[in-house]
């Protein structure tokens, strides 16, 4: 099943995402040669508008607590500064293949 | 017998690292499933338990059949909204727990039902990890008002918007 696109794109909240994930770039805050991310709008699987932020990443077969407990501080750091910035959709963070 | 939440996390972390070189889309997918799962359980154990004696085994089952996935989710993603029923500040573990469940939900349907998705093996232990993170975050408020709250608006709040 492929997600169903939101019907239009908010330009607006767009903007303010890349605002807030830019924030946390310049601080350096990406781990693990995370470099850019990619953002997708659409509805969740119970149709509420969300937004999916994807980080292309190095993908390791045998990651260390203290690194996913790392990429676990990132995931919750992307969704707070993306509310902070007043974005209501639900921020989805995932790790996705670098290549 | 272990309970089926403990299980399942078990089988989550097992899932995921049992190719060890080369891991099946199936397997990984599976894992996410059994995360997202092993948190719904959790949720539904503790909800059951809160609302009927520990003799009353047939009643908890039958309870526990009534909670809904999506009215579930709905309470996670508006804890504010049972902010009059709860005492303040709302513990953080809490609103860690609500997060999780929503955020696995969602990675068990694009697990169960997105093939446009390839999942790796850092994302979905990662995903893991938060379902673990979400029990011991349970564990340190699951006797809590709040925590209580929590649980009867699982199986509730959708009935009390209606009034």
């Amino acid at each position: 099943m492929k997600r169903r696109p939101t019907r239009e794109t908010n330009a607006e909240e767009a903007r303010r995402i890349n605002d807030a994930l830019n924030v946390i770039l310049k601080q350096q805050h990406f781990p693990y040669g995370i470099r850019h991310f990619d953002v997708e709008f659409g509805e969740d699987a119970t149709g509420d508008p969300a937004v999916w932020i994807s980080f292309p990443i190095e993908d390791d077969p045998d990651p260390s607590t203290e690194k996913l407990s790392n990429l676990n501080r990132l995931v919750h750091q992307v969704q707070d500064m993306i509310r902070e910035y007043g974005v209501t959709r639900w921020p989805y963070v995932r790790f996705r293949a670098a290549n | 017998m272990g309970s089926l939440h403990n299980e399942l996390l078990a089988q989550a972390w097992h899932l995921a690292k049992k190719e060890p070189k080369h891991p099946l889309q199936a397997s990984l997918r599976r894992a996410v499933s059994a995360a997202y799962y092993a948190v719904f359980h959790l949720l539904v154990d503790a909800g059951g338990r809160s609302l009927t004696d520990s003799t009353d085994v047939k009643l908890r089952h039958q309870l526990q059949r009534a909670y809904n996935h999506a009215a579930m989710k709905t309470v996670c993603q508006n804890l504010h909204t049972l902010i009059p029923l709860m005492t303040q500040p709302l513990e953080p573990q809490l609103r860690d727990v609500a997060r999780t469940f929503v955020d696995l939900q969602q990675a068990r349907h694009d697990a169960d039902y997105d093939r446009s998705v390839t999942f790796i093996r850092t994302d979905v232990l990662q995903k893991i990890a938060l379902a673990n993170s979400a029990f011991s975050n349970w564990k340190a408020i699951h006797s809590n008002q709040n925590a209580r709250v929590f649980l009867a608006a699982l199986l509730l709040q959708r009935h009390w918007r209606q009034q």
